[in-house]
């Protein structure tokens, strides 16, 4: 230490002097000292006050400067130096010496500035300030094609510095990427693959800008997927698989890239680590396989990739995709049934799965997951089921299979994926089902959960939801039955509600609804409609302009059928419906104004 | 069905009637889907995991009735996450937190890399407030962890809170020992992305 103080001292009063030799002395010790106890030397040069010295030694002709540059890069390590660092004005002339075209220079210089923008905005402010990520970007271009160790080097801290410079700064890598950075990169990770260094740090890189949606575009115009494929078919350790996995989570959510991916091989890539890892009871076992497996699900989300993968129900990739579902491993089900999801995204994919049995392995998977199952399991396997039940075909054959039953089991659930999921699968399957609407619509538990999900508040999605299969059991099933049971549960009051949604869709589907329960049963409704104003809201939706044609024409079928009912007629009289409807016979619409001439008819005869 | 190795746990601590319940329900409950969009029958929809807004949160009452030390120092050192509740409009509830936070603090050895945050709920009942927020604020600094008031009853705060718990175990990943060397730990945890190097 004392060695060191005596240098500061010296430095102190040669630096007006200037005399080369008795300068790198001091700076020879400064940077031993720095060596052996960094932060105890970087606290010590702090107090001596020397840093607003080094400007003057950062001289491009003297041939210190180099060793000066070290040495602040060795103070930036330290957090409380960095701030000082660039008050003393160090990053100006730092930035300067990026022009030099001294080797060593420009290495120490990279690394100063490096780890002075190292989490501080301030230095990444001056850094941006002085221009000096421009000049850094510059040199990676012209220099990435140079495999020299020497060079591999100081491209390793040019791309440091950059990602310090840009770090958790969106404007500062939207900055990068514009320089045109990334195709730069791209080939750099090609051609120096074989440096481990140089490659993490290009993965670092990598995983940094892949996070900003301007990137992705400009990486799908580079053959990063190949070369991200192929580093990580070189792999062997677990830590630089994951390093690769890093930077291929983000990327892979372009579409684009999803299919270069498949189509350079990263699938099969996957499903070797899957199979490696499956029994496996360590940590970075059980990682990896979360990591890898959740990959191919993100790959299946593409339309184009996850056709390519699925291959007719034919491709090994399916298969083996299959295969997980009975596994014990739940990360291997949630996958498996993640993936099952997304393939079940076409009328023919759907069509050619429940053919060849996925709709039993997915009850089966269900069945494991009733008591204190695994919500994010129970999600999937009904959302997979969801999408399959959609084409017409499948839907009796899986209401034949018992898919009803099974999904009905996870009515008491609180968890609102799950609900969410639940009420998709149940719609989906009645529609054009008019016997299965009919059980459905008259079993007591399911309208009754029905009608406090209406109520749900809180959770929009649900809420949704549930009015909907609530309206479809009626319309699907047309039976009086299903019409009693709805009115018994409650839920009459949310079908009026419904019908002034802001969307379309529910309105209509409300007012198909209200028009059967009219239609089957006025009498048990009646006290429904009156209670919940009904003929108010019909009024509301016939006077708005804005109404499309489909809800006028329910709407006043809806009006002729309460005219049945004494109260409800009084109502109608009340509200002066003739006016409204009169409006309507030169409504453009043929079937609108057809219906309002009768509809009009109808409330006069009855006046 | 045993519970998943990679589950994120939350433990949230807190004497009887201090609203942890609710603050847990609450948030379950709304943080999936604002608004819903109803789409025609014949729509395939791409399927996510839902599990970003499901982590397993284990509800754990102070009062020693309801909970044997045993069991208490399980959930706490298998928890990766502790939420410590009282009411503000109860001293005592904040009181029983103290010797919580010594024993989470003897269990897990520092509490440098694990999330805590201090809640102060009911922060809508004004007229019987208790502890001021200051108070809860020095708790916090005392104990080094982060502090809040919510309302499970109006919802306020209550996103903000699972949200900022969550934001802290991210900024923990990504710190890097001033020596550069690593500890074994932070190297697995050690997340690619936003990531600095030092030269």
């Amino acid at each position: 230490m004392d060695n060191l103080t005596e240098a500061l001292q010296k430095l102190k009063l040669a630096s007006g002097d200037n005399t080369a030799h008795g300068v790198e002395i001091c700076l020879d010790c400064l940077l031993k000292a720095l060596a052996s106890t960094n932060t105890e030397a970087s606290m010590k040069i702090q107090e001596m006050g020397i840093l607003p010295l080094f400007p003057n030694l950062l001289n491009p002709q003297s041939s210190c400067t180099p060793k000066v540059a070290n040495i602040i890069a060795e103070l930036a390590k330290n957090e409380f130096m960095r701030s000082p660092c660039v008050d003393a004005g160090l990053i100006p002339p730092l930035v300067q010496l990026l022009n030099s075209t001294d080797q060593e220079v420009l290495l120490q210089t990279g690394r100063a500035l490096g780890n002075i923008c190292y989490d501080s905005h301030e230095g990444r402010s001056a850094v941006h300030l002085a221009g000096g990520a421009q000049i850094v970007a510059e040199h990676i271009k012209s220099l990435y094609q140079n495999t020299e160790p020497e060079n591999e080097k100081l491209l390793t801290v040019f791309c440091g510095m950059l990602m310090n410079y840009s770090n958790d700064n969106d404007s500062l890598q939207a900055q990068l990427i514009n320089m045109g950075v990334i195709p730069t990169l791209v080939k750099l990770l090609g051609i120096h693959s074989h440096n481990a260094s140089l490659t993490e740090m290009c993965l670092i890189a990598f995983g940094n800008l892949a996070e900003l949606e301007s990137s992705k575009e400009q990486f799908a115009s580079t053959n990063i997927a190949e070369e991200l494929v192929r580093l990580f078919q070189k792999q062997a350790e677990h830590d630089k698989k994951e390093m690769i996995f890093e930077v291929l989570a983000p990327l892979a959510e372009n579409d684009v890239i999803k299919l270069q991916l498949v189509e350079a091989g990263l699938v099969e890539c996957l499903l070797d680590v899957v199979a490696q890892t499956v029994d496996g009871e360590r940590e970075e076992d059980i990682a990896q396989l979360k990591t890898a497996s959740d990959l191919m699900v993100l790959l299946l989300l593409g339309d184009e990739s996850m056709q390519k993968l699925f291959e007719g129900g034919k491709g090994s990739v399916f298969q083996r995709v299959l295969s997980w579902i009975p596994s014990n491993n739940h990360q291997l089900q949630l996958a498996g049934a993640l993936a099952i999801a997304n393939f079940a995204r076409n009328d023919g994919n759907c069509i050619h799965m429940v053919d060849t049995g996925i709709v039993q392995k997915l009850l089966d998977l269900l069945d494991r997951h009733v008591e204190e199952g695994n919500v994010t399991v129970q999600h999937a396997a009904l959302s997979a089921l969801r999408n399959l039940a959609i084409p017409v075909v499948n839907k009796s054959k899986m209401l034949s299979a018992g898919v009803a039953d099974v999904v009905l089991k996870f009515l008491q659930s609180e968890m609102p994926p799950v609900q969410f999921k639940l009420l998709g699968t149940l719609r989906m399957l009645i529609d054009t089902q008019a016997e299965a609407a009919d059980q459905l619509g008259t079993n007591g538990k399911l309208v009754e959960r029905l009608v406090e999900w209406c109520e749900a508040k809180d959770h929009a999605g649900v809420m949704g939801e549930s009015n909907r299969l609530l309206s479809a059991l009626i319309r699907h099933s047309k039976s009086k039955e299903v019409v009693r049971s709805v009115i018994q549960g409650g839920g009459v009051k949310h079908l009026v509600t419904m019908a002034t949604s802001e969307h379309m869709i529910m309105q209509n589907e409300a007012l198909v609804a209200l028009g059967l329960i009219a239609a089957l049963d006025l009498v048990a409704a009646e006290k429904d409609f009156v209670g919940a104003s009904l003929v108010s809201v019909l009024h509301k939706l016939l006077s708005d302009e804005r109404s499309a044609p489909e809800i006028k024409y329910n709407s006043m079928i809806l009006i002729c059928a309460l005219m049945g009912s004494e109260p409800l007629h009084k109502e109608v009289q009340s509200l002066a419906f003739i006016d409204v409807v009169s409006k309507l016979r030169a409504h453009e619409n043929k079937t609108v104004s057809h219906q309002a001439s009768l509809t009009e008819q109808r409330l006069t005869a009855q006046s | 069905m045993p519970e998943q190795s990679n589950d994120y746990r939350v433990v949230v601590f807190g004497a009887g009637g201090v609203g942890k319940s609710s603050l847990v329900l609450r948030f379950v409950k709304g943080t999936f889907r604002d608004t819903y969009i109803p789409t025609v029958e014949d729509t395939y929809t791409q399927v996510i995991s839902c599990d970003k807004s499901v982590c397993t949160l284990q509800i754990t009452d102070t009062t020693g009735s309801h909970q044997f030390p045993a069991m208490q120092r399980l959930s706490i050192s298998k928890g990766h996450a502790f939420i410590l509740v009282y009411s503000i409009t109860s001293r005592q509830s904040m009181e029983e937190l103290k010797p919580i936070y010594q024993q989470i603090l003897a269990i897990k050895g520092s509490v440098d890399s694990i999330p805590i945050m201090l809640v102060g709920n009911k922060s809508d009942e004004t007229a019987q407030r208790e502890v001021e927020a200051k108070e809860g604020e020095a708790q916090a600094t005392t104990w080094k962890c982060a502090f809040m008031e919510t309302s499970a009853k109006t919802n306020f705060n209550v996103k903000e809170l699972f949200q900022e718990l969550l934001a802290l175990e991210k900024k923990r990943d990504m710190s890097l020992s001033i020596d550069g060397k690593r500890s074994g730990k932070q190297k697995r945890t050690d997340k690619l992305k936003g990531k600095c190097s030092i030269m």
